[in-house]
């Protein structure tokens, strides 16, 4: 096993089953990647929207200050050149958010951590979920988007439903500057037990070597995948994976 | 102070913050070092790629918008990062940021405390690399700054025709952490904007179905307990 890999989350099995090599890249050897602009304003508009939760009397002109104010943090250093295009949505999405959510009450906890141990994992499985609302038994998860889908993708179902456990629903908000919906997330223990495959999967890649770069031989980066698209991206593809 | 309100003493000289620049077009890390001549100060540009090693205050960093215009002073509208950005003075500002940083004794003169500032995206994007690992790992090392190398530069070609251009980002390396030079103190100046409120421009072996119902706010009773009397379903009670 690699030492610094110390426990799975939803985000890094749904990286191993999306591209195996960028999961080498970050988890094994540690090169982790900054993310762009539209993972930046997820970070603002959750934050503007768990103030506005959390402060059920708050105006919506203080929910969308408190997601500028995260997103100005987070994207600060950032070199994107959309950051100003998606600063721009912040006040919309945030705006429709809590029209869709408000109606929930306020949340008994937000950003709340969970670890769970799992019978047959070596290592536990962590995460953290958006909201949620103890006394109706939702947890909610929001994610942005610049297209409203027609149905929860699979990675987030089965990040939600790590979440949910077997006594809560689970629910997809998506709010793209448009629109705003939330799915019900079905067939929770389906996408559980396809978690738990992944993280065993892992954890039989993982055992074949001690040594970081052994796993840059047995698996190559997909050079037209958006993943390694970035001109530094195709460098560290040359550099660790030789091509 | 004076009775004018403001100070009437002679500039004491020395009382800008020296500078390094990285040049992303070069990929090169220069000191600039202040020499008089017999025309007065001049820069000196000294490069220090090869042997950059320096603590960075990345605790202080200011953000937000920078123009450097030909043949005059920088204009600066930054804040302490961790706060909303201020209004972009000028379509020529751009995104950027500044920070002190304290040089080795290798590559530091007899300056060694420093300020740089940049705003291309290639110096931009190797700074928030490393300014990623930073945030993660700072809380093993409470009190101190990280100690950061330059491992290399990589060539970044945008543009295409006439237009293509070759930038260098800069890959830094963390080697340590460091408690805080007692000279590296930090000073923001007097064009950091006060943060504050801005006004921008505006089981059948079928894979399992993941939702594509949209649903309404939660009642208030968890999923799968009685619904409480009268709280649904009124007309087919007395339809």
């Amino acid at each position: 096993m690699i030492p610094t890999y110390t426990h799975h989350s939803p985000s890094s099995l749904n990286q191993f089953a999306a591209s195996p090599a960028l999961f080498v890249l970050e988890r094994i050897l540690g090169l982790r990647q900054v993310v762009g602009a539209p993972a930046h304003r997820g970070v603002g508009v959750e934050a503007g929207v768990a103030f506005g939760l959390t402060n059920p009397r708050a105006s919506e002109k203080r929910a969308v200050e408190a997601a500028y104010t995260a997103y100005d943090t987070v994207s600060a250093l950032s070199p994107d050149d959309r950051k100003e295009k998606y600063r721009d949505n912040i006040p919309d999405m945030v705006a429709q958010a809590l029209d869709e959510l408000r109606p929930y009450g306020v949340p008994t906890s937000t950003q709340g951590y969970i670890s769970r141990p799992i019978e047959g994992l070596q290592l536990p499985i962590v995460g953290y979920y958006d909201f949620l609302w103890e006394d109706k038994g939702v947890v909610v998860d929001l994610k942005t988007s610049e297209r409203m889908p027609s149905e929860i993708k699979i990675p987030h179902a089965r990040q939600v439903s790590f979440y949910t456990g077997d006594n809560h629903e689970g629910r997809l908000t998506y709010v793209t500057p448009k629109k705003c919906q939330t799915f019900l997330l079905e067939n929770t223990r389906a996408h559980y037990q396809a978690l738990l495959k992944l993280a065993k999967t892992v954890e039989n890649f993982l055992s074949l070597s001690d040594d970081p770069k052994f796993f840059t031989t047995i698996v190559a980066p997909d050079l037209e995948s958006f993943y390694w698209a970035a001109p530094h991206m195709r460098q560290l593809a040359f550099e660790h994976f030789g091509v | 102070m004076s009775v004018f309100g403001f100070s009437t003493e002679p500039s004491a000289g020395g009382d800008f913050t020296p500078i390094i620049k990285y040049d992303a077009r070069a990929g090169r890390v220069f000191r600039v070092d202040r020499e008089q001549t017999t025309d007065g100060f001049a820069n000196n540009p000294v490069d220090i790629t090869a042997t950059f090693k320096a603590v960075v205050d990345f605790e202080n960093i200011e953000v937000g918008w920078i123009d450097f215009p030909v043949g005059s002073a920088p204009s600066f509208a930054l804040v302490p990062m961790g706060n909303q950005l201020p209004a972009r003075p000028s379509a020529k500002h751009k995104n950027g940021i500044r920070m002190l940083v304290k040089l080795s004794k290798g590559c530091g003169g007899d300056k060694p405390v420093r300020e740089i500032a940049g705003t291309s995206k290639a110096f931009l994007g190797g700074v928030e690399q490393v300014y990623a690992e930073y945030a993660r790992e700072k809380a093993k090392y409470p009190g101190q700054l990280p100690v950061l190398s330059l491992v290399s530069t990589t060539p970044i070609v945008s543009g295409s025709g006439a237009t293509k251009s070759t930038n260098y980002r800069p890959t830094f390396r963390i080697d340590g952490w460091a408690k805080r030079p007692d000279d590296l103190i930090p000073n923001p100046s007097d064009q950091t904007v006060t943060p504050g409120p801005v006004q921008h421009a505006n089981g059948n072996g079928a894979a399992p179905s993941t939702g594509s119902n949209t649903v309404p706010p939660p009642n208030n009773f968890r999923p799968g307990n009685p619904v409480p009397q009268g709280n649904a379903n009124l007309d087919d009670d007395f339809g």
